[in-house]
């Protein structure tokens, strides 16, 4: 597999200026770009056309601190929005999720066991000194296993080590096939390339060496992080904006307030508060699905009811999630499967969704009176406190599983005793949302028997003991899953794969051992001085590296 | 009086060494740890590897050997690093305290200068409307939650003036306008519940002392009623204010984190906030403590000032 770099040049030939309006519509159709990714071209055109040096200042308000902005080993997003600025991976997304050369300007898999990426020469770290083999070498290493704080990311574990073949080529050598190491390069989270020893010369949890389109200039715990433009980036013409500052603004109604004042250039807000600000002709705002479906999760762990598929299949036939689409996100979700809406071509299709969850309450009975349940039982449905969406939904479960007496308590937690909870299997169940992916796989391995989380979740063992009165059958497992997961890791076509992982998700949805629901609509209301903005499917700021301040 | 500060000051070893052990212990029982939210809900990371990271963190020691090495550590005065950012917490809180410091001690001036004359009015007007208006002000200051307020106080401002105050904080001494700019409103947030409760204390030890025989002496000497309010009257009545004003500054140290949270102000409150939701142990065992030093300090210093506005104090 080979990849060259189209987008990146048509950027490029952009920046310096050397295209027209016209002729970069017509190569962005030529490319197959999407309307999205061209209308961020289109605005960097015509920012550009203003002149070239990065201008202008901008505040974007953070919903959360970010613990640190350490490169490695940090899942919350917060810490991202940190560090997403200052460090650039091998591999990027364009807005539409397909895979783009970053660093490495191109890349293949000479076999089923090793990656080979080719670096893009000339690129300097924010200290000056070029990024070379040796880095990102380094880079790998530390990805892999960060140093504390950071936790081992289960996406990089096949990764065995890598090698410099010379200054710009590096052989990322494989355990075990992984076709999704691409897409995990591109999703750049866990995959910040520094220089070689960055460890031993910053304190890389409050600073930052990267090639990233902002240096960082200050992190201030709890408060900002103000970062100002890398003059020497890679992409000429990028950053666009001369001062990055990142406030930490964790009250909603406070964002609102300082929208309209102008103190910040924008923010995430609900679906419920953006309405307030509708009029305002300052501001714009913004919508767009991102990754994280929303998931009830039924732990197997211990000999319970739902251990019984036809007893799972039965809730799942009772939970009505157009009235979580319609109560809890004001009519802007749409229904999910485990690889939620927008992911490209990998999630099932919204009408296959509607007809698998069919709201059947007389066959959800039918299925409980089929093993002996029709008298129901008692269960403790864990959520998020704060925000509370997953609690609304939890509620919404709780009364429709009424209807086949199940009797649901709700139980809100603080966010530290949820995690606690979910991560060592302290559950019955649990409201709660899965996150953005590098692969597709990565959205159905917790369903595949032997992974880290799977026996936490659901215990050893396969469906295979007939359910009695006294005993509810072994831990959920499904050799049947197990085996498609395997033929779709190890399949590199993505036309192949999309089939595959469509098939894996119906027999998930079908075998139920989570409920999934619904994926809502993120929505961002930005200053209109601000342009090249919109909603990042990744959740994260993104937009903010190509993103212009207009003064006037 | 010497020997009375100095009592007091012994006293504070036990206190505060009760209230290390109280702080440590009650954030050890709160569940879950930084790793835990680190590695968040939705993390493809095993037990294993958490027992791995907490060994490398020292969590993994038994509670009371934490104890011991934190204390240890104290002691030396050195409370440690922050435990999401590696910054020593000293820093962190010599950066956040003054904020705070700041804005208690405004809410406490804005407090005061309203609500001790609206205090003695509405006692020497008792039961006219403007005593009425007073006590039904009051306990609606009572009643209005400082975040409500902080809250509408923005909404109002940023919808009909297009304003609300600088995110960038501007120490005093650098420009005392731009500063008085930024904390006004969230030192008036505070306030308010303050400035009630102040109003409230002068008007009914007032109406207590203007009928003490020391007060009618005065009156039947033939002194002008405005020197027998201010000479005789007000200042016994201050005291019990004053015991009010020294226990809320303190309070207000730690309880002002919701508006700080609103005005985006990265003060103590929203340190000890964020740290306590991201189980920065260190940094929360630091700051809370720090913030009983301080609270336990200004009682004290409201105990000397009883002295010298009662000598009968001083001399028991």
């Amino acid at each position: 597999m080979q990849y060259h770099d189209d987008e990146m040049r048509l950027l490029g030939d952009l920046m310096r200026g050397r295209v027209s309006r016209r002729s970069l519509v017509k190569r962005g159709v030529a490319l197959g770009l999407s309307t999205a990714a061209l209308g961020t071209l289109v605005k960097a055109y015509d920012i550009s056309a203003q002149g070239g040096e990065p201008s202008g200042e901008v505040v974007y308000a953070l919903e959360q601190a970010p613990p640190n902005i350490a490169p490695f080993g940090g899942v919350s997003q917060a810490q991202a929005w940190g560090n997403e600025h200052i460090y650039d991976s091998l591999l990027a997304w364009d807005p539409d999720l397909n895979i783009i050369p970053a660093l490495a300007e191109a890349w293949e898999a000479p076999d089923n066991m090793s990656y080979i990426f080719t670096l893009r020469q000339g690129v300097l770290f924010h200290n000056g000194n070029e990024m070379k083999a040796a880095d990102v070498v380094y880079s790998i290493t530390n990805a892999v296993t960060p140093p504390p704080p950071g936790v081992a990311i289960g996406q990089l574990a096949r990764i065995a080590g890598a090698e410099a073949i010379d200054d710009y080529t590096v052989k990322v050598n494989l355990t075990e096939p992984d076709p999704a190491i691409p897409g995990v390069f591109a999703w750049s989270r866990y995959t910040s390339i520094v220089p070689d020893g960055i460890h031993d010369q910053i304190n890389v949890l409050t600073e930052g060496i990267g090639t990233g389109p902002y240096k960082v200039v200050e992190y201030v715990q709890d408060d900002r992080i103000v970062y100002e433009a890398n003059t020497d980036y890679w992409i000429e013409g990028v950053p666009c904006i001369a001062n990055l500052t990142l406030k930490v603004l964790g009250d909603e109604q406070a964002r609102v307030s300082n929208l309209r004042s102008g103190e910040i250039d924008g923010g995430i807000l609900s679906a419920d508060v953006v309405v307030t600000l509708e009029g305002d002709e300052n501001l714009e705002t913004q919508s767009g699905l991102y990754a994280a479906p929303r998931v009830v999760q039924l732990s197997t762990a211990k000999d319970v009811p739902w251990r019984i598929k036809q007893v799972r299949q039965a809730i799942s036939k009772c939970i009505d999630r157009n009235l979580i689409i319609s109560n809890v996100y004001a009519g802007e979700a749409e229904l999910t499967g485990p690889i939620p809406p927008g992911y490209g071509e990998y999630p099932i299709p919204n009408d296959r969704l509607a007809e698998l969850y069919t709201v059947d309450i007389e066959g959800a009975k039918a299925l409980m009176a089929e093993v002996g349940m029709e008298s129901g039982f008692s269960v403790e449905l864990q959520s998020i406190a704060t925000p509370r969406h997953t609690t609304l939904i939890a509620e919404i479960f709780k009364e429709n599983l009424k209807a086949i007496n199940i009797d649901v308590t709700v139980q809100p937690l603080e966010i530290g005793q949820f995690a606690e909870n979910v991560g060592n299997g302290s559950y019955e169940w649990a409201s709660t949302g899965r996150g953005m992916r590098g692969d597709p796989a990565h959205f159905v391995i917790d369903f595949r028997n032997g992974t880290p989380l799977n026996t936490t979740w659901f215990a050893d063992g396969g469906n295979t003991g007939t359910p009695t009165a006294s005993t509810f059958g072994p831990g959920w497992q499904s050799t049947a899953i197990d085996e498609l997961y395997d033929a779709a890791y190890a399949e590199l076509d993505p036309a192949k794969r999309v089939p595959m992982y469509r098939e894996l998700q119906e027999m998930i949805i079908d075998e139920a051992p989570h409920i999934y629901t619904v994926q809502d609509k993120r929505f961002q209301v930005v200053n209109k001085r601000l342009t090249g903005m919109y909603v990042a499917y990744d959740l994260t700021n993104r937009p903010l590296r190509t993103a212009c301040a207009v003064e006037g | 009086m010497g020997k009375y500060i100095l009592r007091r000051l012994v006293m504070l070893i036990p206190t505060l060494l009760g209230m290390s052990i109280l702080i440590f212990g009650m954030l050890r029982l709160l569940p879950g740890d930084i790793l835990d939210i680190i590695a968040g809900t939705d993390a493809q990371v095993n037990e294993e590897q958490m027992e791995k990271l907490r060994e490398a963190m020292g969590l993994a020691d038994p509670i009371p050997v934490q104890y011991v090495k934190w204390m240890g550590n104290m002691l030396t005065g050195d409370p440690g690093n922050s435990m999401r950012s590696g910054e020593p917490v000293a820093e962190l809180l010599a950066r956040a305290l003054p904020i705070t410091l700041e804005l208690a001690i405004l809410s406490v001036l804005i407090s005061t200068i309203i609500a001790v004359p609206l205090g003695v009015i509405s006692a020497v007007k008792r039961d006219t409307p403007l005593d009425f208006a007073s006590r039904v002000g009051g306990l609606i200051g009572l009643s209005l939650p400082s975040f409500w307020i902080a809250t509408l106080m923005l909404l109002f401002t940023s919808k009909y003036f297009n304003w609300t105050p600088s995110l960038k904080y501007v120490p005093i001494y650098e420009n005392p306008i731009a500063n008085l700019k930024q904390m006004i409103l969230p030192a008036i947030a505070i306030g308010i519940q303050l400035m009630a409760i102040i109003m409230r204390m002068t008007r009914t030890t007032m109406l207590e002392v203007m009928g003490q025989d020391y007060v009618r002496t005065a009156r039947a000497k033939g002194l002008q009623d405005r020197l027998v309010l201010y000479r005789h009257a007000l200042k016994n009545a201050l005291i019990p204010v004053i015991t009010v004003i020294g226990f809320q500054l303190g309070a207000l140290m730690g309880s002002s984190a919701i508006v700080e949270v609103i005005f985006g102000l990265n003060g103590m409150g929203n340190t000890l906030l964020q740290g306590i939701f991201n189980r920065d142990y260190t940094l929360v065992q630091a700051a809370t403590l720090y913030l009983a030093i301080v609270f336990v300090l200004i009682n004290l210093a409201v105990d000397v000032l009883y002295g010298f506005l009662d000598p009968r104090i001083k001399q028991g």
